[in-house]
């Protein structure tokens, strides 16, 4: 495989991480936000969101949904996405440059792209 | 699943990238799932939370009216029992009152009884006096004569008995006609003293005058309940007493009853 197919292949497999990245980082900083003003609601205007007698109640749901803001950033593989993202910058320094192909970074290619051949 | 060895690395590519876009939505599909899956659980928990708190406020609501329904009926009868310790207060009042007048009414019955009584007993020792002949009856009693017609003659006018009545118009107690014929015969020793009325000389009558063991004709005889009565000795039909009593102006046999003492008046 040629470099301009490598780099095509990383470039569109980054991509599409990026967004179930974006995703879920989005989803994280929702989740908080919510979770945060119902808890800060529950103690500025108590009974804007439930009644007073639920102010409890309201603050723990809060609280909940701002720790459940930690769910996506656990299931998020951010560090794959930085290692594929290092891959593609190093073979388009090396597409740039014109140096000789790296042996070492065919071989973590081919290392990644093995394992989404297997499946 | 494996990609086909015979595909050459070239032509893998799309199949690839294909099975990496399907990981991926896969992946978000995952992370939206479980990040949602607390926030539906805590709203689905809140929901139920705010349906039960909800329906014991609307108990709460209707045991506060069934509260309120109490407190009136309540007071109401609070009211009512007020009304009615009133009610009974005032009965209990009347009863009083009810049960003092049945106690006058019985002190008057007792009283009435007891004049009664006295009046059979005076009844029997009456001495009747012939009235026509009253100057007759006089003549009996020489010196005394006066004294007899004069009372005879207020008897005539049916002077009243009146516990210390002072005058024949308003009536006389047995001793205050004493006095008041002592007076009008101006007796002496009975002279009367500054701001003493007649009926509180007639009280004194029986230390004033001078005490005797046998009476004469006109001196006073004392008997008990506070008769003050005149003696006559007549010497034809037995000695008599005159005085006021309850019925009046009445002659009584002298010994209708034990004499508490005699008194002399000397008169002029």
């Amino acid at each position: 495989m040629d470099m301009p197919a490598k780099i095509e292949f990383l470039e569109s497999a980054v991509a599409s991480q990026q967004i179930t990245l974006r995703l879920q980082t989005a989803l994280a900083a929702m989740l908080f936000a919510l979770g945060l003003t119902v808890v800060v609601l529950g103690f500025v205007h108590p009974g804007l969101i439930l009644a007073e007698t639920l102010k409890t109640g309201q603050t723990l749901g809060g609280t909940l949904v701002a720790v459940s803001g930690f769910i996506p950033i656990f299931f998020s593989r951010r560090d794959k996405l930085v290692a594929l993202r290092s891959l593609l910058r190093s073979y388009q320094h090396q597409q740039v440059g014109g140096l000789s192909p790296d042996v070492k970074l065919d071989q973590y290619f081919h290392q990644y792209f093995a394992r989404v051949s297997e499946g | 699943m494996k990609v086909s060895s015979s595909l050459t690395p070239g032509d893998q590519l799309p199949v690839l990238l294909e099975r990496i876009e399907r990981r991926e939505k896969s992946a978000r599909i995952r992370s939206v799932s479980y990040s949602l899956l607390p926030v539906a659980l805590t709203v689905v928990l809140l929901g139920y939370t705010a349906s039960s708190v909800r329906n014991a406020q609307k108990q709460v609501d209707a045991l506060k009216a069934e509260a309120s329904t109490y407190t009136t009926q309540i007071d109401t009868l609070t009211k009512n029992a007020a009304t009615y310790k009133s009610q009974a207060q005032s009965l209990h009042g009347d009863s009083e009152n009810y049960k003092n007048q049945v106690t006058d009414l019985q002190a008057q019955l007792a009283e009435a009884q007891k004049t009664l009584s006295e009046a059979v007993n005076l009844s029997r020792a009456v001495r009747t006096i012939d009235y026509v002949n009253a100057k007759e009856l006089a003549s009996r009693f020489p010196g005394s004569e006066s004294l007899l017609l004069d009372i005879l003659e207020l008897r005539q006018r049916r002077i009243k008995w009146k516990l210390g009545g002072q005058s024949p118009q308003e009536g006389f107690d047995s001793p205050s006609f004493a006095m008041y014929i002592l007076r009008q015969k101006r007796a002496p020793g009975i002279e009367p003293r500054p701001g003493e009325s007649l009926s509180e000389a007639s009280r004194s009558l029986y230390d004033r005058l001078p005490p005797i063991n046998q009476p004469q004709t006109g001196d006073l005889v004392f008997y008990p309940a506070g008769y003050a009565m005149f003696y006559f000795a007549d010497p034809r039909e037995g000695s008599f007493v005159l005085g006021m009593t309850p019925f009046g102006l009445t002659a009584l046999k002298s010994d209708f009853a034990k004499p508490v003492g005699y008194r002399q008046v000397q008169w002029r």
